[in-house]
């Protein structure tokens, strides 16, 4: 009898471990499972914010904004290009695609804050606003001279605001060596006037994936991308070197483009949305050109066709010699083969300088088209 | 011999009692669990139900999130805006260019038969806009004035929604060369 207490009492204690661990196990597994589902909500979350924000800040052109992504210190972000999709967000946990709006950041992101630019693109008229995305711990060096280039580009760069304002340092090409790499998640060289890229010793030491270079030709219309491997640099994979289409001028923003873009595929696929929507544009403003011919064929109903000081000669066939109806004709033409292969996309840019002209030529004493 | 009734011992099965007595705490035991578990169950519907309700509200936040970012693109689409010689106005509506876009359908791929390319620009409008109608609505100063003009610039509402969100924006309506009028901007969103 009392063996059979003792097995029973036994038994009893046995069967009350084993009913409490599954109890226990049952809401430890609640907890976990619960734990990713909220920090993969809370990944979500962040990603829909940046995307509102990102949306904001491309809007308010010349202006730059900062997320402050403290919280999320610990976690990389990645932004990448490919097929006309950009994708960003959180490593493994959250992410955003977007086939419209044009983001050129670094492929990767690790940072307290993050800046935000935004510049308009105009192609000649108005094409989007192209949004730059980097960071307080990324820096870049300017160097070399390219006509002023470079102090554009850190007086651009500069904010009277210090967590807006960009790191750039500039230094000429024999006082490379003297860069400090300190805490910079990322250092971008940008060499201008084609000088060969040369990796100083200070930066030996990081990692590859830590240090990276954009050379830009003499002209300024093309540029090569670079990678550091060991000692030197190589350069990156893709098609190089990329066309760097615009007409110039202060803040250039696909060559800015250049430089915040990570890799020479996020550079071409993003610039090929630009394109995209260009041709889209394209047909708003030769319907407006109609609108615009039909006033003045209105106004001159009882003169003469095209008497020396009549506006139509900017807007119709048979006027000047690069008139306006011509050139959007063309820019159709050349929008439509630039889509169908980026290497057309060249002929855009000496449409889009005479449509600049014309433009300017028939806003003195007529209606511009833009 | 005789034996008394009321002086019999009641039965003493030993082996008996203790039975009893464990199969009363097992079912004790049964009897607790099972309303652990009921406890447990009421638990998680109450959870559900909260869950419930916060996922609507959260559909409603993304619905007016939504509504806001709507908006602020169509403000701010270099397809409307004005511009001078590059530079642009806020809160501004060039005519010619809301009237191209109403006229030839630009935003919804045109008119007539669709090609590959109004098909791809219909696609590109509709990541930009999702579900929505997009209207201009001129205003004129004088209550008197009975031409105000509506362009309808978007219109892609969901068939079978559930909510919507509009949302209202005071623009100017620029006609060349240099008169402008007041409009309404209404962004209607659905989900």
């Amino acid at each position: 009898m009392e063996k059979k207490a003792q097995v029973e009492i036994t038994f009893h204690w046995i069967y009350v471990l084993i009913a409490g661990a599954v109890i226990l196990l049952f809401f430890v597994g609640i907890v976990v499972k619960q734990k990713a589902a909220s920090e993969e909500s809370l990944a979500m979350d962040v990603v829909q914010i940046m995307e509102s924000i990102f949306t904001g800040a491309s809007v308010s052109e010349q202006t730059k904004n900062f997320i402050d992504t403290s919280s999320l210190v610990d976690y990389p972000l990645y932004f990448s290009c490919a097929d006309g999709i950009t994708e960003y967000g959180i490593s493994g946990l959250a992410s955003v695609q977007n086939t419209v709006d044009t983001i050129f950041a670094p492929s990767e992101l690790q940072a307290p804050q993050l800046i935000l630019w935004s510049l308009p693109f105009q192609f000649p008229f108005k094409v989007m606003d192209f949004l730059f995305v980097t960071a307080s711990n990324i820096k870049y060096v300017i160097v070399g001279e390219s006509g002023g280039f470079q102090d554009e580009f850190l007086d651009a760069a500069y904010d009277a605001e210090e967590r807006l304002r960009i790191d750039v340092e500039e230094v000429s090409p024999l006082m490379i060596d003297i860069i400090k790499p300190g805490q910079a998640f990322h250092i971008r060289f940008i060499f201008l006037d084609r000088l060969s890229p040369q990796l100083p010793e200070s930066v030996w030491t990081l990692d590859d994936n830590k240090v990276s270079a954009v050379v830009f030709s003499a002209d300024g219309r093309t540029a090569e991308y670079y990678e550091k491997k060991g000692t030197s640099f190589q350069k990156m994979a893709g098609k190089s070197p990329v066309s760097i289409l615009s007409l110039g001028g202060e803040r250039d923003a696909a060559k800015y483009a250049a430089i915040f873009a990570g890799t020479v595929e996020m550079y071409d696929c993003t610039m090929q949305k630009a394109w995209w929507r260009l041709s889209y544009l394209i047909d708003i403003y030769r319907e407006k050109l109609s609108s615009i011919q039909e006033y003045y064929d209105d106004l001159y109903a009882s003169e003469a066709p095209f008497p020396e000081r009549d506006c139509r000669r900017f807007y119709q066939e048979g006027g000047v010699e690069n008139n306006f109806a011509m050139l959007l004709d063309n820019f159709q033409r050349q929008s439509s083969s630039c889509r169908e292969l980026s290497l057309n996309c060249a002929s855009l840019q000496q449409t889009a300088a005479a449509l600049e002209i014309t433009n300017n030529r028939a806003a003195g004493e007529c209606l511009s088209l833009y | 011999m005789p034996v008394s009734l009321l002086t019999m011992a009641p039965p003493t099965n030993l082996s008996f009692v203790p039975q009893k007595k464990a199969q009363i705490h097992m079912t004790e035991t049964i009897a607790v669990l099972f309303i652990f578990f009921i406890l447990i169950l009421f638990g998680l519907i109450f959870y559900a139900q909260f869950q419930k309700s916060a996922f609507k509200e959260k559909a409603e936040e993304l619905l007016q999130k939504r509504a806001t970012e709507t908006m602020l693109k169509v403000l701010f689409l270099p397809e409307l805006a004005c511009s001078e010689r590059s530079l642009s106005e806020d809160n501004c509506f060039e005519l010619a260019k809301v009237q191209a876009v109403v006229d030839r359908k630009l935003f919804e791929g045109g008119t007539g038969v669709p090609t590959e390319i109004d098909q791809e620009k219909r696609d590109y409008y509709f990541s930009i806009f999702s579900y929505a109608t997009i209207k201009v609505q001129q205003l004129s100063v004088d209550a008197a004035d009975e031409n105000d003009e509506s362009y309808v610039l978007y219109d892609h509402p969901l068939l079978k929604f559930t909510k919507s969100e509009p949302t209202f924006f005071i623009v100017a309506l620029k006609e060349a060369p240099d008169t402008y009028h007041f409009a309404s901007l209404d962004v209607t969103v659905y989900s």
